[in-house]
């Protein structure tokens, strides 16, 4: 019942927000619902490690049906925790991003958004995580739309329809595998898929097709990546940070389930069409790193620029399950787990330094690193592990990744990964040299005092940046974790 | 016992940190403080070279991925040399670099460079060297921006973009020797797996090839050797010489960690990889001296003859002779020691006068006898005249390499260093010529005294007496490394 458990408590606290609507309360009782459902899920783990746990209530398809394995439960723990860093975070900087009034539903949104992100995770039969997928796709959207700007709403409406197309696409291919299995859940395709796949190839392929490009629209796979960065690029700092480093990979990570428990190595690795659709997608992930980048290094608004930058680390992820080899997943994997506490350190600190400047435009950001000395020393973190520096986490993904790639002989990747590293250190290091080593284009206007946010409000940033070196350094339980989610899976 | 390595390099590092704690505001203090670190450490880098070949590993992510801290005679050989170097450019700097507030910052750096430069040394697997490596790129960036102009940030983009590029290059390599190697620990003869190689043989020159250039780009290497013109003559003159002095060994050293410690002798000698290699620095050497014989600005004239004499060293090196790798690590010390004491009798120059083009030096030697005498005697050694070091090297690697594997390719790079030392006298007796003799029309009158205080003259005339001490006396030196000649087995 432990999956049930965490995803009630949240759903619980939203909903006593809801009704409420009280600042103070909403903040403690979302931050404190997040602190119970934290410690569930990493007694969760622990569970997992040994046995998954299942619930089930009703009988196939239409049932209630929930299936933890290891990797799950780290997906669950992962979504839990860096949102529990960026609801801290929003204590103290979410109240200068939306109005007073909307506060708690703030908080109510988020409790909402990880609740569901979990379900996504956690849920076994497809017509349960459909509508969970739905559910958080709005409360995603709710998320960017709560600001209550113009253009908040133009980006959430655009967010909003795209993500409904992404689903339907999703849910064709669920609806073409539910014909093929009279199945809905992903154990019962498996073994459904298992005898009479022969009979059925083409329209199996035609089921992953569909998904996949459900899902790269989704996650905003390149050239699918259009609703991304108005969406993440207008959004409140957390909601953003929240958007690009948990919903994205909510997604990529059903994906990653539908092809590795619903349809299977077997089937998925030996069949031409199948391999060729997982080729185009590490193809495309690989043309993501660097259109993303190139795209990035073109902005000028810093949250947009963060933002493109997610569309460029995407494509990591995509590329490394595209590679079909247990490397290259496991790479995939590991890289959500970069990408979301260092992208979440990234937007929490720009969201800190737009709050204390009123200032969103990179080349007005000079001589800043006197002004608020800690929030740009943690920004650079966050760049150098988006680099790939040993010594940060990004570092780790980066080797990972090319292992992979010399493992699964696509030498030619290794060449696109050298050069997308080289493309983040070109536009996350201006800023940050600017900052420390350039002179100050500010001072006519700006008292040349510092800016820096208080202690309480840089904590959680703060947190995030040793949790990116912590997990660099010290991080072997982690990556064996990993490994075991994936050989449960594969 | 073996933990006392980590002193060295943690010392620096945590003393530079703490630096703008520590000193405050007082200049004095601050020159105690960075004196009394270096000293200290240069005081246990020697006395870590004393220590028995020892090490540990610490922070061990994987097998591959772990710190390894270990001595062996290779990395006496850089310690010592790194360290004593750093020791005399420590005292200069305090006479060069102005009071303007920056100077905490400029030697907050200096220290954690060093630190770094002496985890360089001291790394006893790949991972630990990619590490240090890049700590150097990015904590030693802040001396050469030090000015911290439009120009000078400029220069110091192309100079990080360079080095991450070739860093990059270098990781490729790294990621494939952890594949087919049985172990990225460096081991005398190199570490490649045959079985678990076999079949992709023909990727190895490649791969060789690709880690030279990557490191070679803090060695000047053609063709990455762009940013060294670029950014030296923007940084303060401390800072240029011990990029040219010190860290472009670093670079020398982790090419002969990756030639003879990882890919191994054998694997190397007779591939085109060689041959290559052989060509591109005979081509650096003279791209080099020509490129610097045409320069009239004073210390990029300096940066392009560094350019070319790195190149002697590379091509020492890759010449797989122990008779070229003798006059390799000669050249390596004398280059140190000569090309140092060259920056800094330029700097010293341009400190007190001004005056940063060659032709504007007229007659100076009047004006600071002491820093055109070391100037003169550090350019003697660098053409290569007898007794001072440079003709010890050169002669050496001019034999080494009729005696290698490629004579033809040897006689052409004889006939090469030969033409390269001509210029060499071109570029550098024009400059003491004219400055002793500045011509009938001279006007002394003008001439004021203009010698520089005894913090800069008095490691400029060590460093000076050092060429032709090591120069007459190089016996003990030849000793040790025909001793690593030895080790290596080649």
């Amino acid at each position: 019942m432990l999956p049930i458990v965490i995803m009630l408590t949240l759903f619980a606290a939203a909903g006593v927000i809801f009704v409420i609507k009280v600042n103070v309360i909403a903040k403690r009782l979302a931050i404190a619902a997040h602190v119970l459902a934290l410690a569930l899920s990493a007694l969760m783990l622990a569970v997992t490690a040994d046995e998954p746990i299942s619930v089930i209530l009703g009988t196939e398809p239409w049932n209630f049906y929930v299936l933890v394995t290891p990797l799950d439960a780290f997906m669950v723990s992962l979504f839990i925790g860096v949102s529990l860093f960026i609801l801290w975070a929003s204590v103290t900087m979410i109240d200068h991003d939306i109005e007073q009034a909307r506060i708690p539903m703030y908080y109510a949104l988020m409790c909402v958004l990880i609740a569901t992100l979990c379900g996504v995770v956690v849920f076994e039969n497809f017509f349960n995580v459909f509508l969970l997928v739905e559910a958080s796709s709005f409360a995603a959207a709710g998320t960017v739309v709560i600001k209550n700007k113009p253009e908040n709403m133009r980006a959430g409406l655009k967010y909003i329809s795209l993500s409904i197309l992404g689903s339907s696409f999703i849910l064709m291919g669920i609806i073409i595998l539910y014909f093929i299995t009279d199945s809905l859940s992903i154990t019962g395709i498996y073994a459904s898929l298992s005898t009479n796949f022969t009979d059925n190839e083409d329209s199996v392929r035609n089921a992953l097709i569909f998904i996949t490009l459900g899902t790269a629209l989704k996650s905003a796979l390149f050239p699918l990546h259009i609703w991304l960065p108005d969406a993440h690029g207008t959004a409140p700092s957390p909601s953003s940070a929240a958007l690009s480093a948990l919903v994205l990979k909510a997604y990529i990570f059903l994906y990653v389930k539908i092809l590795y428990k619903a349809i299977g190595a077997e089937i998925l690795l030996n069949d031409e069409i199948m391999l060729l659709t997982l080729f185009l997608v590490m193809v495309t992930g690989a043309v993501a790193m660097i259109a993303g980048s190139i795209f990035a290094l073109m902005q000028s608004d810093i949250k947009r620029m963060i933002a493109y930058s997610s569309v460029a680390q995407i494509g990591y992820i995509f590329m490394g399950i595209g590679m079909g080899t247990r490397l290259g997943l496991f790479a995939a994997i590991f890289h959500i787990l970069t990408h979301a506490v260092t992208k979440a350190l990234l937007f929490l600190a720009a969201g800190s330094i737009i709050e204390q400047t009123h200032n969103r435009t990179i080349s007005k950001m000079g001589g800043l690193g006197s002004q608020m000395r800690i929030t740009m020393l943690l920004f650079t973190v966050g760049s150098l592990s988006m680099i790939g520096i040993p010594l940060f986490i990004g570092f780790n993904s980066k080797w990972f990744y090319a292992v992979g790639i010399i493992d699964s002989h696509n030498y030619w990747l290794l060449g696109v990964l050298a050069l997308s590293s080289l493309l983040n250190a070109a536009y996350y290091l201006p800023i940050v040299l600017r900052a420390f080593f350039g002179k100050s284009d500010t001072e006519d206007f700006l008292p040349r005092q510092s800016l820096e946010c208080p202690m309480r409000a840089l904590m959680p940033i703060i947190c995030l940046a040793f949790l990116i070196v912590a997990l660099a350094l010290l991080g072997g339980p982690v990556n064996s974790y990993i490994y075991m989610g994936i050989d449960s899976i594969w | 016992m073996s933990f006392w390595l980590l002193i060295p390099i943690l010392l620096p590092i945590a003393a530079g940190a703490a630096l703008p704690l520590v000193v405050g505001d007082n200049r004095d203090r601050l020159q105690v403080y960075v004196a009394s670190v270096v000293i200290l450490n240069t005081g246990f880098a020697v006395a870590a070279a004393g220590l028995g070949d020892t090490g540990f590993r610490a922070l061990e992510l994987t097998s591959v991925i772990n710190l390894h801290i270990r001595i062996d005679d290779l990395a006496r050989f850089f310690l010592v040399l790194s360290s004593g170097l750093w020791l005399l450019v420590t005292f200069y700097s305090f006479g060069y670099i102005k009071r303007d507030g920056r100077d905490k910052s400029f030697f907050a750096f200096f220290l954690m460079s060093y630190g770094a430069v002496m985890g360089a040394c001291l790394s006893g697997n790949f991972f630990t060297l990619y590490l240090f490596y890049e700590l150097i790129t990015l904590l030693a960036y802040p001396m050469v921006v030090h000015s911290g102009t439009p120009e000078a940030m400029k220069a110091g983009v192309k100079y990080l973009m360079y080095s991450f590029f070739g860093a990059a290059l270098a990781l490729v390599a790294f990621v494939f020797v952890a594949n087919y190697g049985f172990t990225t620990d460096f081991t005398p003869g190199g570490v490649l797996d045959p079985v678990a190689l076999a079949g992709n043989e023909g990727f190895l020159p490649f791969v060789f090839l690709l880690a030279f250039i990557g490191f070679g780009c803090k060695a000047y290497i053609w063709p990455l050797f762009d940013w060294v013109p670029a950014s030296y003559p923007l940084a303060p003159h401390p800072a240029a010489a011990l990029f040219s002095g010190v860290v472009s060994k670093i670079a020398v050293l982790a090419i002969v960690r990756t030639t003879f410690y990882v890919f191994g002798v054998d694997v190397v000698i007779g591939s085109w990889a060689q041959t290559a290699l052989i060509v591109i620095t005979l081509l650096t050497v003279f791209m080099g001296s020509m490129l610097a014989y045409k320069e009239k600005l004073f210390s990029k004239r300096l940066a392009y003859s560094s350019v070319s004499q790195l190149s002697y060293v590379l091509f020492g090196i890759i010449l797989l002779n122990p008779l070229a790798f003798l006059g390799a690590m000669l050249h390596v010390v004398f280059h140190g020691i000569i090309k140092t004491a060259l920056f800094l009798s330029a700097g010293a120059v341009t400190h007190k006068t001004g005056k940063s083009y060659v032709y504007e030096l007229r007659g100076i030697g009047k004006a600071m006898p002491v820093a055109m005498w070391c100037f003169t005697m550090a350019s003697v050694a660098l053409v290569g005249i007898p007794p001072t070091g440079g003709f010890v090297s050169k002669w050496h690697i001019a034999t080494g390499g009729i005696a290698s594997n490629h004579p033809t390719l040897g006689m052409v790079g004889a006939a090469v260093l030969l033409v390269s030392a001509l210029l060499t006298a071109g570029y550098l007796v024009t400059i003491f010529a004219d400055a002793f003799f500045p011509g009938a029309g001279f006007s002394y009158k003008k001439l004021v005294n203009a010698e520089s205080g005894k913090l800069m003259t008095v490691p400029l005339v060590i460093l000076a007496s050092l060429t032709l001490l090591l120069g007459m006396f190089p016996g003990a030196l030849i000793e040790f490394i025909n001793g690593i000649s030895a080790i290596i087995g080649i």
